[in-house]
């Protein structure tokens, strides 16, 4: 079992160094630290996707990203966090398995974004759900800046169209990372002013590492 | 540059590098924050504008959207609300002409603030609608960062003023000491004995003022054993054991000198003659005698009007007075006769006076015997008698004919001057005039009328006559006598200021030496007058007055004339072997003229002392 597990790390390092994606060994020795050994597998995994994904069509990357998140069980906040109101980071979610709608929507913006998709095609998007009666947050693609966006969420695992989610109802959209900083901010993260507008500041707020190429 | 500016500058440059920087820094941060401040409410403005735009059902009505947009900018401070759809066609704009008031241009150009400008897009229910850009105002900002800059200076300039004023109050007291050291310095420079009393706080400044005078005291101490020395020679030659009165070797040498003189050439001699003076000492004994001798003593130079007038003992039981330019000392021998008979009133002494008057074609044993002679008549009239002899070869004129022929000599010039030269090394160190008066076509010297200048007050008048002659002679340099009077003159400086500016050749004045104690305040701030003014100042006659030496040391002259004899005979009685007078005005850096030079055998000996600069009939007659 032990043998196992060291010939995976050997395997996962080696990947890691190889491949576009990565998290770096400062930040592994941390994350094993903290959330242990089970979520560094976790991590593990979802690099193996981000680098198989990293040359594949969008619509291939959004099915597949949506599918990975899609896997983790939903909690409420305050069952989970015991707050009322907590964005978890993609590192947290992956730690938990768990999170609610926020959680779901920021992993995959996230993800995403970091596979290249262009800003000005993804959104957070605040919406209603008729079916439960609740507040939601969904991702929304939208191929052009005419076309009908396609949905990601947590409730239905297949991505539709906006037109084929009655159960929706659209509120109000954000570019991701800004409502993001807004969000962290408000929960008392400090938020220099020069670095808002800087990228190497999510990158702090981010494990996963892309090398330039 | 003087220190306290190199300070002040060093000082002042880094306050202004420390509080630009401060200036700087604290502008930056505010200028800083008030961005991230105007970025915040732009974006709390879109997102809330945005949201309620969202809402409205029928988008292709713009009405409604319109009126939103300016509910949200005309109750705010903004810059411009823009919404454009996503053809990037403007739908509405409102928008604000960036007019800051209360702040000047130039502020505004060189401190560039950027407005944020947050954007936010809109969605028709899931396809987006348009972009809702909104800027907030930068005046308020502006003014803001106005105020503080405006605070910041007027803090910046109170500071400097501030922290300069301390500086300047603190090195100048600081410095104070050092201006005083400066003074000391100098003072060492021009041979004076200056003490500084405060020792200054700071340390170094401290040592140097403790090692300056300690320095000074040592060579005063030298100085002073000098001249004490020379006092003490000069007491062994001239004086009288007991009464300290000039003694008969003293007497005679003025008398000589006197007659050979121009001021003094005529005056008195007064015989005094203590009588029963053996009977006196069998009676009181030896000491209470000598006590009434000093007594007398101290009555003979309570009456001299200056140091020209000489009392001296001339043996056990005689006593001498000699005044110059008196010729009638009767006035003088009656208080002499009142005083006396007050303390010899309980002894068997008795006192008698002969005078006789002198003139300048007197022979010196003339004089002698004629007061001897007034003398033994006196004795013969009895006890505390006098007898007055005067010759009557003089020109007899009364005092409204010598003020008319003095105004009449002036105006005509019948005053002329001639000269004798100072030699030095064979050249000539300088020339000294001597006034003339030529009357009745015969020429007299200062001797004939002087008297009766100084009687009448015209001594001014001739001391400005000689200087203005002298200047006017073509001689290279020139030495005049002045008189006192002269010196107290209010109006002397303003015209010396003048004449020595015009002058184009070197100039001295001299005074004589028996007037040094007694006007010595007032002679002082002439010399240096005269001193800064490139003129030099000598003291003539320094002769017996040498027991005076220290005046010098407060007077500074550049030269003494003294007769070559006392120069001789003080460096006969040297029990050292060296001239403790040449080393004095050596390290006071005063020349020593030696005058009366006759012969070249007092040349000779005058050299092997070191004596270099020589006057007298020798070398130049009158």
């Amino acid at each position: 079992m032990i043998f196992k597990f060291l010939l995976l790390l050997i395997i996962v390092s080696q990947l890691l160094t190889a491949e576009t994606y990565y998290i770096n060994d400062k930040t592994k020795n941390r994350i094993e630290q903290k959330y242990g050994s089970g979520t560094l597998k976790r991590i593990g995994a979802l690099l193996r996707l981000m680098n198989r994904l990293e040359n594949k069509s969008e619509r291939t990357k959004l099915e597949e990203v949506n599918r990975f998140f899609n896997q983790f069980r939903y909690i409420s906040d305050i069952q989970l966090w015991k707050q009322k109101d907590y964005w978890a980071t993609r590192t947290e979610f992956i730690y938990k398995v768990a999170g609610d709608c926020e959680d779901y929507s920021i992993a995959k913006y996230f993800t995403l974004k970091q596979l290249k998709i262009a800003d000005k095609k993804l959104f957070l998007t605040y919406s209603k759900s008729l079916k439960y009666k609740t507040a939601h947050m969904v991702v929304t693609y939208f191929k052009t800046k005419r076309s009908i966006p396609l949905i990601l969420d947590n409730y239905n695992g297949k991505i539709l169209p906006a037109n084929k989610r009655k159960d929706l109802k659209p509120i109000y959209s954000f570019n991701g990372q800004d409502l993001y900083n807004a969000k962290q901010k408000g929960l008392g993260a400090k938020v220099p002013y020069g670095l808002q507008k800087n990228k190497k500041w999510l990158n702090l707020l981010d494990d996963i590492k892309r090398k330039k190429r | 540059m003087s220190l306290k500016n190199q300070i002040a500058i060093i000082v002042l440059m880094l306050l202004l590098i420390t509080l630009t920087t401060v200036v700087y820094k604290s502008f930056n941060s505010t200028s800083l924050y008030l961005q991230s401040q105007l970025q915040n409410d732009a974006k709390n403005s879109a997102t809330s504008l945005g949201l309620s735009i969202s809402t409205v059902e029928n988008k292709e009505d713009t009405s409604t959207i319109e009126t939103m947009i300016n509910a949200i900018f005309d109750s705010g401070y903004y810059k411009e609300i823009k919404l454009v759809d996503i053809d990037d066609k403007i739908v509405y704009i409102r928008s604000n002409p960036n007019d800051v008031k209360d702040v000047p241009q130039w502020f505004i150009k060189n401190f560039t603030l950027v407005a944020p400008v947050a954007q936010t897009s809109i969605n028709d229910g899931w396809m987006p609608f348009a972009t809702l850009s909104v800027q907030g105002n930068l005046g308020m900002a502006y003014f803001k960062l106005y105020n503080e800059f405006v605070e910041l200076i007027a803090l910046f300039a109170i500071i400097i003023v501030i922290s300069l004023t301390i500086l300047y109050l603190i090195l100048y007291k600081v410095l104070q000491s050092l201006d005083k050291m400066a003074l000391q310095a100098k003072a060492i420079d021009n041979n004076q004995f200056l003490i500084n009393d405060v020792i200054p706080y700071t340390t170094e400044f401290a040592s140097i003022t403790k090692t300056m005078n300690k320095m000074v005291e040592k060579v005063k101490i030298i100085f002073e054993k000098e001249a004490k020395a020379l006092q003490q020679y000069h007491t062994l030659l001239y004086k009288d054991e007991t009464t300290l009165l000039a003694n008969r070797k003293l007497l005679t040498m003025k008398l000589q000198e006197y007659l050979e003189s121009e001021e003094f050439s005529t005056g008195s001699l007064i015989m005094i003659h203590f009588a029963n003076l053996i009977d006196a000492n069998n009676k009181l004994g030896h000491r209470e005698v000598d006590k009434l001798l000093i007594s007398s003593a101290k009555i003979f130079e309570s009456l001299m009007p200056d140091s020209s007038h000489i009392p001296a003992r001339l043996n056990g039981t005689d006593f001498a007075i000699l005044t110059p330019l008196n010729k009638n000392p009767k006035e003088l021998i009656e208080k002499i006769l009142i005083e006396l008979k007050i303390i010899l009133e309980n002894s068997s002494i008795v006192v008698h006076i002969g005078s006789s008057t002198y003139d300048m074609k007197d022979k010196f044993f003339e004089v002698l015997t004629r007061a001897d002679d007034a003398l033994s008549k006196a004795k013969a009239k009895g006890s505390f008698t006098y007898n007055i002899v005067n010759d009557n070869d003089q020109i007899t004129m009364g005092k409204v004919e010598w003020n008319e022929l003095i105004q009449k000599s002036l105006k005509e010039k019948y005053f002329l001057l001639t000269y004798q030269d100072v030699h030095y090394k064979g050249a000539v160190y300088h020339s000294e005039a001597y006034i003339r008066l030529n009357y009745e076509n015969k020429v007299h010297n200062a001797g004939f009328f002087m008297s009766m200048v100084e009687a009448l007050g015209y001594t001014v008048s001739i001391d400005r006559f000689v200087i203005e002659e002298a200047i006017e002679s073509n001689r290279k340099a020139v030495a005049i006598n002045c008189s006192i009077d002269f010196i107290r003159d209010a109006k002397t400086y303003n015209y010396l200021d003048t004449v020595l500016k015009n002058s184009e050749i070197s100039v001295s004045f001299e005074i004589g030496s028996y007037k040094l104690l007694t006007y010595l305040e007032e002679i002082k701030p002439f010399v240096e007058f005269v001193q800064k003014r490139g003129a030099k100042f000598g003291v003539d006659n320094l002769n017996e007055n040498i027991q005076n030496i220290d005046l010098l040391q407060h007077i500074n002259p550049d030269y003494v004339k003294i007769d070559k004899q006392y120069i001789l005979e003080l460096a006969e009685v040297d029990s050292t072997k060296k001239n403790s007078f040449k080393e004095l005005m050596d390290s006071l850096d005063i020349v020593i003229v030696a005058t009366t030079i006759e012969n070249e055998q007092s040349m000779i000996e005058l050299k092997d002392l070191e004596i270099e600069y020589f006057q007298g009939r020798y070398l130049d007659g009158l």
